[in-house]
């Protein structure tokens, strides 16, 4: 006669669903936020447009910069910092030295020094400004963007109505926990 | 429903019908979806056997599970050897090797939540050999 205890226990059960039910609390979870995001998203569109807009104005090397960065950035940009402009002025003292040589005439080695200095420094310093200018107006309409539901912390990419229902639809899909590999996933999905 | 004398039953169709909604209602209470999910795992763990005779043999063991073949308290009753007599019997031919997986499948059914998320075939394997050294 086969014997089991009342109150056997199933410690493998217990384990895989302690589990799926931290799982399924975490995914139901981010659905929620996925779908809270997009109703707060609805009728910023032209809002992310403008954003994205301005993110397309920045030079290349800023372009796909960390949110996190972008302030510090901006404050490097409006500072002059000698120490940034290191290359020219070494490119100026070299033309300066090559002009010496040539001409010998130390008053004219400087002027062509200083000129080159105020062209290349003074040049890259310009730009500097204007990139913090068009950093700062990408930043505040990022800022804008991400506050109307900062919870999710997104690409501004993906701060539209569509693309978090998009994304709601990936995790629900593949039962996926966390909103990096949804983004992966939608990535891929092109 | 174990019990009953069918042919001296005098319900009509519609409520006999009824009586089947109600009992599948039960046994799959996330409804179809689980039914098919259980009737995929039944095919992996037994596929020697047939679909129909594997969910016969599953819901037996379920309602035995469950105490609907028994007239003990609840608070006597031991679930799990309710379940294991039943599906032993002579009568049902369920293979003797099989019964432990049968078990765990319906231990394991009760801890299934809405997403379905049925342990996979080695988690029930597992379990079904913890059944066999009680056995």
């Amino acid at each position: 006669m086969a014997e089991f205890d009342k109150n056997m226990d199933f410690p493998e059960l217990d384990a895989y669903f302690s589990k799926t039910s931290e799982a399924a609390d975490d995914r139901m979870a981010l659905l929620e936020l996925l779908k809270r995001g997009a109703v707060a998203y609805r009728g910023t569109e032209e809002l992310r447009k403008k954003c994205l807009n301005a993110r397309e104005l920045l030079p290349k090397e800023y372009r796909y910069l960390e949110f996190a960065g972008l302030q510090k950035l901006i404050e490097k940009c409006k500072i002059f910092d000698l120490k940034n402009y290191s290359r020219e002025l070494i490119k100026c003292i070299i033309i300066g030295v090559c002009y010496y040589t040539l001409f010998q005439s130390i008053a004219a080695s400087a002027v062509i020094f200083i000129l080159c200095l105020i062209v290349m420094v003074g040049g890259g310093y310009m730009t500097h400004r204007k990139n913090a200018k068009k950093l700062e107006t990408y930043y505040n309409l990022a800022v804008e963007l991400r506050g109307v539901f900062p919870e999710l912390e997104l690409e501004e990419d993906y701060c539209s109505e569509e693309k978090l229902m998009s994304l709601y639809d990936i995790v629900q899909a593949n039962e996926l926990t966390s909103l990096e590999s949804a983004v992966v996933k939608l990535k891929a999905i092109g | 429903m174990g019990k009953e004398i069918q042919w001296l039953s005098f319900k009509t169709r519609e409520q006999k019908q009824a009586d089947l909604d109600e009992y599948t209602r039960w046994v799959f209470k996330y409804g179809q979806p689980q039914k098919e999910k259980v009737e995929q795992i039944l095919s992996r763990l037994f596929p020697k056997e047939a679909p129909s005779m594997a969910m016969m043999t599953y819901l037996l063991g379920r309602d035995a599970y469950y105490g609907r073949y028994n007239t003990k308290k609840s608070s006597d009753r031991n679930p799990i050897k309710d379940m294991y007599d039943v599906l032993s019997k002579k009568r049902y031919q369920v293979p003797k090797k099989d019964i432990p997986l049968y078990m765990a499948l319906i231990i394991a059914d009760e801890r299934v939540s809405e997403a379905l998320d049925y342990p996979p075939d080695d988690v029930l394997h597992v379990v079904a050999a913890r059944l066999m050294e009680q056995e």
